[in-house]
Formats: structure tokens, sequence, C-alpha cells
């Protein structure tokens, strides 16, 4: 079914019929063909979530942070393998539409729907089911806005038998469930619908037909606030409403001063009583479901001190309700943040990655930045590398259960970052020392003459020490940068004159 | 002691030594110095204000009153990617982008915007590729308003003063000047174009008119062409294959021209730079006749050997039934090409209803039995999204604009015609254009005919493979009725772009974008005009380039004008965007 209004409404019946067919025809193949994955990628690309990256403690300045932040941004929404989700606030300025309504989540939710259905008739069962799951999320968090429950019992029955063919038997069976909920005398197509599923929704339907109505006492704050059951008017606070039946149902009570409370509530049936205080609050949008959410411009709490502990360096899976919030609100499947430090003249960024679907927390490959950042983008496209491969195979010999990028000065320093190749300073290779190493060149053992003076033979093995030690140096340099020949260059100037 | 050596000294000989040994190893230990990091150049020369008041070509940007800053970009078109992207203060007259990655299929992008960051002109390389180990790489990119016509510019040398300029670019007449042919007009309508792998336009035959051609008619020609034009982006130059420049002369060792001069004709790409010539019209015996003869191109072939008949074990491969006005599409599925429709030695009303199936491997081919369910002739054919079935749209018969419709597909070993869904509209001389947006399943079929005197449409309509019906409404439209032209849809934003054609007895200048709105928009696409011709031209040749512009090439003025040996290029603004998205 298909709920976009458009122009054909103006056209004579025929033709808007024309018209309606080929919008129901096309769209599905339309939006499939939209959501497809791109060229080379197998299956769904991961959904990534990518905190702006900070340094601890503010060292740096935030214009590298900025920078480095952004440009790794551009650099993944570029790459093909992952899909990177907008910044918090876009994301949240759509779901909210702009801030000032949720009719446009609702919009979205629909533009879901019919992508997802899309989906499900090319036989992408697992990404029908991730589309009309976050559909179905959506119209359930803002049910006060939502006026066609058609389209909510659509999603779920269509998401009960994405689930039903993707093998996710339980979501499927969760999902019909609900659907029988709403729809307890409901048909189903046996064209479309495996025998299992229509099996599951029957003896639901019976399940509900066996339990018979429940007894809904609503009182509100308010009276004479219009009271709604999916989307059915039942009367005004106070109400008695013995026509609803057994199961999961949804209730919005709407005052004439546009305050709404909604919640999803469980019906027990067989004519039990049960009462609902509503709670109505003057100019309130929508309550409880959408009391958390900020404010248009600001970010939700959790948000912000999420942030600020990856500040102060320190942080690992104690943060992961932190991040289970984060993943719900903006429907990543991984969510990925990095964390410059200072170290002597340059900058260090550490990648992590954090899955939802196990809370599992990995850290990259951490890269170096000079000051002057004159390898952005080789240092960017690396960061980017890191953090894509994180997601795709998240290791576990990288996992973390917590990290401390900034420990106390005299300790030992927790980035411990490779040596790389630097142009400025590789003619120049310093000698490697250990902690409490001597600064001081020890005397050769064995003395060559009490009598004469040593200043030569010391001079010599003096001389001979620094070199074997610049030497060694020079090879643990090279190999630990092997694969990464400084002579070679990284890309190619593009220079253009007008 | 005679080897006595004091100590002293020898402690010094030995630290010496150890000190050049050493640092030696140490030097070798620190690795090569850092090569010198490669560079690509891009000069800019531009068509557009020059100063004076007038549009024109510019040596450097041109003086384009709005510009503001100048972006850069590295991208991969094909990918959808933007790999960097910089922009530069036009006060600033140079720009770099350091440290751009590696890789092939990249193209560098030059937009000229305004103090509100919209694109007033731009203009961009070819689609190249840099490697670890490339040095140095150099191209000219021609700046172009958006949305407009200009002319397509060379770089020459002045004869009197020795320095560059650059003129307007024309057909090569080197080897027509070689061969000591007295004509040497080369402007032309009824040619056949391809672009080869590397992103140049092959322009294949074609004729030069004796008077206006009225689409639906038999043409008046004076001459039929047999020469091959290739036309390079990267640098605005027109070649004749068979010219040899090096020698400054005409191959010796062959012609690499078509072995008979033809338009009308089809040419249809194989692949790997490999081209099959189908049929068309040639002057023979003062008359204008059909062909039913096929030649293949062959451009990795040597020097003087780059055509060649098609043949098979029989000898040469010939149609069954001579024509022109056909279509020939390559079946995908079984590399076969399916040869339909078109007219016979009889001329305009002389309208075939067969269909030819050719084994280009073996050089065989099978003559349709039975035939298609109508005779038709300047009508389209689609191939479908999985290379099987070919969708022949409308056209013309003897009488008049067809509504019909027909799908090629193969059976067996049989290729058989089914009846398909009809036109709202008859028309012949339409475009059609496979949407991408749905996959390719779905066909936008734009203007066209509605009689052979020339009534153009302005309205459009869209139908399916796999749909019951084509849909159109009222206010589906052209701003402009117009028929034979071409249609192309531009790869970033899917809209399609309609460039000239003819209505009635007038060429039609103006270009037109259909802004792609989605099939479920009422009005799935709204048409927007956009620039005019820099000189009239109907029955010109229209592809896109690699770098994003249109080159349309010949073509001829209304009226007895003479046809045109130059091209222009059209700048349809559809910057890459990232897939993910951006």
């Amino acid at each position: 079914m298909m709920y976009r209004r458009n122009r054909f409404s103006r056209h004579a019946r025929p033709t808007l019929l024309l018209g309606v067919l080929l919008g129901m025809c096309l769209l599905p193949s339309m939006l499939a063909a939209q959501e497809a994955a791109p060229e080379g990628v197998q299956g769904p690309r991961p959904k990534v979530f990518l905190i702006p990256t900070d340094s601890v403690r503010a060292e740096i300045t935030p214009i590298v942070t900025e920078r480095v932040g952004e440009s790794l941004r551009e650099r993944l929404r570029a790459d093909g393998r992952i899909e990177l989700l907008g910044s918090f606030r876009d994301i949240q300025r759509q779901l909210e539409g702009g801030g000032q309504h949720s009719s446009a989540t609702i919009a979205e939710a629909e533009r879901l729907y019919t992508s997802g259905i899309g989906l499900l008739t090319a036989g992408d069962n697992q990404r029908a089911a991730e589309t009309f799951q976050r559909s179905v999320d959506l119209m359930e968090q803002n049910i006060g806005d939502l006026h066609n429950f058609d389209v909510l019992a659509d999603a779920l029955v269509n998401l009960a038998l994405a689930y039903f063919q993707a093998g996710f038997d339980l979501d499927s069976r969760k999902y019909m469930h609900k659907y029988a909920h709403l729809r307890p005398a409901a048909k189903f197509d046996a064209a479309k619908f495996p025998k299992g599923v229509i099996e599951i929704a029957t003896d639901e339907q019976d399940r509900v037909q066996k339990a018979g109505n429940g007894k809904l006492v609503v009182n509100a704050n308010v009276a004479g606030a219009a009271v709604f059951i999916d989307g059915v008017a039942k009367g005004e606070t106070p109400v008695t409403i013995e026509d609803v039946g057994f199961g999961t149902h949804y209730l919005v009570v709407r005052d004439k001063r546009g305050g709404t409370w909604s919640e999803e509530i469980r019906v027990r049936g067989r004519g039990r009583e049960q009462v609902m205080d509503v709670k109505l609050g003057e100019g309130q949008a929508a309550a409880p479901v959408a009391a958390g959410r900020a404010a248009d411009g600001e970010l939700p709490a959790f948000y912000t001190d999420l942030r600020e502990v990856l500040r102060t360096g320190k942080f690992g899976v104690e943060q992961q309700p932190y991040l289970r919030e984060v993943v719900g609100r903006t429907g990543g499947q991984f969510v990925a943040w990095v964390v410059m430090v200072r170290e002597g003249s340059n900058y260090v960024a550490a990648p992590f990655v954090y899955r939802a679907s196990d809370g599992l927390i990995v850290q990259a490959t951490k890269i170096k930045f000079n000051m002057e950042l004159s390898n952005l983008r080789a240092g960017v496209n690396q960061l980017s590398d890191a953090i894509i491969i994180a997601v795709e195979q998240m290791p576990m010999d990288q996992a973390i259960s917590v990290v401390d990028l900034n420990p106390a000065k005299s300790e030992q320093p927790a980035v411990a970052v490779a040596p790389k190749a630097d142009p400025a300073t590789k003619a120049r290779p310093a000698v490697v020392r250990q902690p409490g190493e001597d600064e001081v060149i020890p005397p050769p053992k064995v003395m060559p003459s009490e009598s004469r003076s040593d200043t030569w033979t010391y001079v010599g093995w003096g001389s001979a020490a620094v070199l074997i030690g610049g030497a060694i140096a020079g090879s643990i340099y090279l190999l630990a940068a092997s694969g990464d020949d400084p002579s070679k260059p990284v890309g190619f100037e593009a220079e253009v004159s007008w | 002691m005679k080897n006595f050596v004091p100590q002293d000294a020898r402690a010094r000989r030995m630290a010496t030594a150890l000190i050049l040994v050493l640092a030696t190893a140490s030097l070798v230990a620190c690795g090569p110095e850092p090569t010198a990091q490669p560079k690509l150049s891009i000069e800019i020369h531009g068509w557009g204000p020059t100063g004076a008041g007038s549009d024109g070509f510019v040596m450097g940007l041109p003086d384009f009153s709005q510009a503001s800053s100048l972006r850069l970009k590295v991208t991969q078109p094909r990918d959808q990617r933007i790999l960097s992207t910089e922009t530069f203060t036009v006060g600033a007259h140079k720009g770099s982008l350091p440290d751009v990655t590696f890789g092939e299929n990249l193209r560098v992008d030059l937009e000229v915007l305004d103090a509100n960051l919209a694109v007033v002109a731009s203009g961009a390389t070819p689609i190249f590729s840099f490697e670890q180990g490339d040095t140095r790489r150099a191209f000219r990119v021609l700046v172009t308003p958006t949305n407009r016509f200009a002319p397509v510019g060379s770089l020459v040398a002045d004869r009197e003063t020795g320095a560059n300029k650059l003129v307007q670019s024309r057909f090569d007449y080197s080897a027509i000047t070689a061969s000591g042919a007295s004509r040497i007009w080369l402007g032309r309508i009824g040619q056949a174009v391809a672009m080869t792998d590397d992103g140049q336009v092959l322009i294949v035959g074609g004729a030069e008119p004796a008077a206006f051609h009225q689409p639906g008619t038999t043409p008046s020609l004076r001459q039929t062409f047999s020469d091959i034009q290739i036309f390079d982006p990267a640098t605005g130059y027109f070649t004749d294959l068979s010219f040899d420049d090096q020698a400054r002369a005409v191959q010796s060792t062959g012609t690499d021209k078509l072995r008979v001069a033809r338009a009308f004709h089809t040419i249809t790409p194989l692949g790997a730079d490999r081209f099959l010539v189908v049929g068309g019209l040639t002057l023979r015996e003062g008359g204008i006749r059909a062909l039913n003869s096929m030649e293949i191109i062959d451009l990795k072939a040597p020097a003087g050997t780059r055509i060649q008949e098609l043949r098979g074990d029989a000898g040469p491969a010939l149609l069954t039934t001579h024509r022109a006005f056909h279509s020939a599409t390559l079946r995908s599925s079984d590399r076969k090409l399916i040869v339909a429709g078109g007219v016979g030695h009889n001329g305009a009303t002389d309208v075939i209803d067969s269909f030819e199936v050719i084994d280009i491997a073996r050089g065989t081919i099978t003559a349709s039995a039975p035939k298609l369910n109508a005779a038709r002739t300047d009508h389209s054919a689609v191939l479908s999204a999985d290379g099987t079935n070919i969708w022949l749209i409308g056209g013309r018969d003897a009488s008049g604009a067809l509504a019909s419709t027909e799908t090629l597909r193969p059976e067996g070993e049989a290729t058989v015609s089914t009846v398909g869904v009809r036109l709202n509209r008859a028309r012949f001389g339409a475009s059609t254009v496979r949407l991408s947006a749905t996959g390719g399943n779905d066909v936008l079929v734009i203007g066209g005919f509605s009689d052979t005197a020339g009534a153009a449409l302005s309205s459009f309509e869209i139908g399916g493979f796999a749909r019951d019906a084509f849909f159109q409404q009222a206010d589906w439209t052209l701003k402009a009725a117009r028929g034979a032209f071409t249609a192309i849809e531009l790869p970033n934003s899917t809209d399609v772009m309609v460039i000239g054609g003819v209505a009635a007895t007038s060429p039609v200048a103006s270009a037109e974008r259909l802004r792609y709105k989605g099939l479920a928009d009422a009005t799935p696409f709204v048409a927007e005009t956009q620039g005019s011709f820099v000189e009239n031209r109907h029955g010109a040749s229209a592809v896109m380039l690699q770098n994003g512009h249109i080159l349309v090439l010949a073509g001829v003025d209304g009226g007895d004008a003479t046809a045109h040996d130059n091209a222009e290029l059209f700048n349809a603004l559809d910057p890459v965007r990232n897939r993910a998205g951006q």
C-alpha cells in the first residue's frame, strides 16, 4: 500500500488509476535500485556512525582535530565499503523535522517502509528486515504523530515476513504477533506468505479471539482530551473503552492545545480492567515516548557525556551504555571515533570501533600526523582504512576493555608509535634508548694503554658505538616501517594554473 | 721490531677505518632519499568573456565576471567518488592538491565558482590513471560556461607569429589534401559515431546534403563519405584515421577508410576497440542505394588494415536485405547483432518488415522467419537490462507513424518477435533512454514526429520491459517539440539532456534538461531549457565525453546551408557526487 500524496489526484479517474499503478509498480524497483549496494560490494554495507574527533584533554588545537575529523569523514563517506551515517545533529534534525515537528520522522518512516517493500520484492530479505525495523521503530517512537496506522500494520507484517525469510524466526514471531493484535481479522495471501508465517499469525489471531476484549479506563489531567486506540477515536477523557482486544496496542491522547500523550500498551483481555492515568503537559509535544529527546539545537546529555569521557583518554566497556544509546538514536551498527594525543612535535590519532551486536570495542592501528599536517591526506587515508578494516574484521586481538591514552607523564607512554618515515628527520636517525638507559657512552672494557693518551682510542670506540647504535636503530626503524618505504611518494601532486 | 706499530697509531687507524665503514653502513641503513613527488599539471584554457565584450577562446581562464574562486576536485567518476578537493581564489592563478592518492579512472574536475559558490563554468580532464612510478602527466582543460554550448577549440601555432592560439577545431582535411581530391568540404549529416575504449570519438562516414533533409523522407545527397575521423577530447583535434601523421601522407599500406562510402548506417561497438558498421545509403551510378555490406573497424589492428570486411566461411557476410535507417543492437547475452527494420532500395516508402540475426564471430546471418509484426523504420531499439530482449518502439511504416512496439527475444536457436504494449502517441524519430534510476528496466520515450511532414511532438512517456502500459500525463512535455534529436542520461544526476533536433522544416537550436524527480512523482521529469547551439545544426550527432561534456558534431542548418565540419560542446553541469550519499 502506498501513502504518498501527489498530484495524480488532480487528474481524471482512469489517469489517476494509471498513475497510482505506475507509482506502485515503479517505486519498489526504483527504491531497490537506489538502495542497491555499490558495485563490487557484497551484501549490505555496515552502517557506521562516526563521533567527531577530539584530543585528550584538549591538548591539541580544535583546528587540527576538526581538520583530521572532517577529512576522515569525507574519506569514509567516499569509500564504498561502509555506509557512513550523518552527524548526530543531522540525524536528530532529520528525525525531528528540523526540530519543529516529528511529521518528518513519520515521512521518513514511510519512505523506509516503501524502500523495504522494494527490497523485499527484490529478495533482499536481510536489508528489507533492517529497513522495516527502522521504519517500525521510528513510527513507534513517534506514535503520537502517526495518523495512518495502516502503514504501521503493513510495516509490521512485512517486517515479520522479512525476518522469517531471512531466518530470524523469533523476531518474525514477535512482529507477527503485534500485527495479529492490530489486525485480528486479517487474511493472508498464501502466494506471498509462507505457510509458517501464516500459522504464526492465525494462531495469534485465535488467541486474541479467545482472550476477548479488555476494559481500558483512560483518565487524564485534562478533561475532554481525545483518546485514540491504534488511530481510532474512542471518545474523550475520562473514558472507558471496552472494545479493545487482547495484545499490543497504541494509545494516544491529544488535548485541544496540541498536547499529546502516547504509549504502547498491553491489553490483558478477558474483560479485565486496566486504568491509564495520562498526564498532558502544557505545550507538551509527545510524551512520554519522546520525553528524553533534546530540544532543537541541543545535543542530549548522554552524547555530550560520552564525548567528554572520550576526551579524558580513558574509556572502555564502561561506556557501552552510552554507545548503545548512540546506536539506538542513529541506526548505526558500528560506532567509530578517533582520539588524538600529542607526542613530541607530532600528533597521534588512535581510532576505535564499537560493534553494537556484541558490544565489542577494538582499537585500530594508530596513525601519526606531523605538526604541519602535510601528511594529512595520506594519514587520513590510512586512518580511514584502519577503521574500515576494524569494522570488517573486529579482530579480537585488538579488543580493549579499557584504554588510557593519557597516563601520568612519568609512566611509560601509552601510545607506543612505531618509528615512521619522516623525510625531515630520517637523514639523522636518532639513537633509540630504553627507559633508564645511561646517556654516557661506556668506555671500552679493555683499556689499550694506561701510559699513553687515550683520546683517539676513545673517539674511535665511541664513534663506533654511536654508529653501530645508529645502524641498529636505522635497521629497526626500517624494519618497523617495512612496507612503508619513505623513498616512495604516497601520492601525486595535482597542479593547475590559469 | 720491524713490524712495530705504536699502539696509539694503530688505534687511530682502527678508529678511522671503523668510522668510515660504519658511516657508510649507516647511510645505507638510512635508506634512499625521497624522490620528488610526481606531478599532474593542468593548464586551463576557456571559452567565455574575452574582456573585449564578447565571447571567444581565451588562453587561460576567461574573464567570467562572477568568478570568485576555482575549485579543484580529483574524482573517480565511474565509482562516484571525490578523492580530494580544494578551493582557490581566482586571483591566485594557480593551485595544487598535494598527496593525491595514486589510482585508476581518475579525473580532475575544475569548477569556477561565484561568491555564492554556484558553478558558473567548468571543465575536466579525460579519465586517466596515475600509478606509483609515474612521474609526470599534463593536460589542457577547456573551461566553458555551464548549461551553455561552446565551440570545440584546439591549440595551434599562428603561422605568422608562431605563437600558440586557440581556434575552433574542424574535421581533418589532411588526408583529403594528400589524396589530391578536388572536393575538400567535409561537413556532413548521416554520420555514425561511437566511443573508443580510451574515450575518443569515432565519426564514421556520413554525407554532404544537397538539400534540407526532412526526417522520414529520402535524403538528397551530394556525396557520401568513407573517411573515419577521430576526435580526441584531450586536445580538441580531429584526425583522419587514414592519415599517417609522421609521414604527413595517407597510409601507404592501405586506406583505413570504409570500403564503401555510406551514410545513415549504424555502428555498433563490439568491445576491445572493434566496431561493426552495417548497411546505410551510398551514392552509386547517380542514385542513392541502400547497402547490405558490413565492415569491421578494428583500431588495434596495424595501420592500413584497420578496416575489414565481415566475412564468413563463404566469403563476405552480407545482409539478406539492403537497408538504411535501421536499428542494430548487440544482444549481449549471446553476442549476436540484431538488425531490424529500416528502408530498402526504393527509398522512404520501402519500409522493411524483417530483421536479421548476425553471428559476428562466425560471419553468419540468419534472416527472420517469421518477420516483424510491423514494417518499421526510424524506430528505437532498446536492449533489456539482462541483455536478452530487444524492444522495438514506435517508428513509422510507409503510411505514417506507429504506436506499436514489439520485443525480439531468443527462443532456443531462433529469435522471435512478440507484440508489445502500445505507445500513447504514434511517433517516429523519437529518442529513448533506458533509465538507470530504475535499474535500466524502464524506458523514457521522448518527442519524435507524428507524420512525415515533420509535425513534431513535445510529449514524453514512460514504459518498461515488465510494464503493461506506457504512462503519460498532459504535463509530461518538453519545452519545445522536436524529433530526430539525441537524448543522453547524465550519469550522476540521472537527468536527461535533450540536444537539438528538428520541428517541421527548421532545426531546433535549444537544449533541454529533463530534471529527474523520481518515478513516483506526479511529474517524473521536468523540462528546463538550457542554452542554444552556437551554430544551428540538425542531423548532428551527440555523445557524452569522459570529461562530462556533451560533444555535438556535424549537422546542417536549415535550408540550403552548408553542412558543418566542426563541433561544439555542451556543458551540462553534472558534478560527481560521492556514492555514499554525500
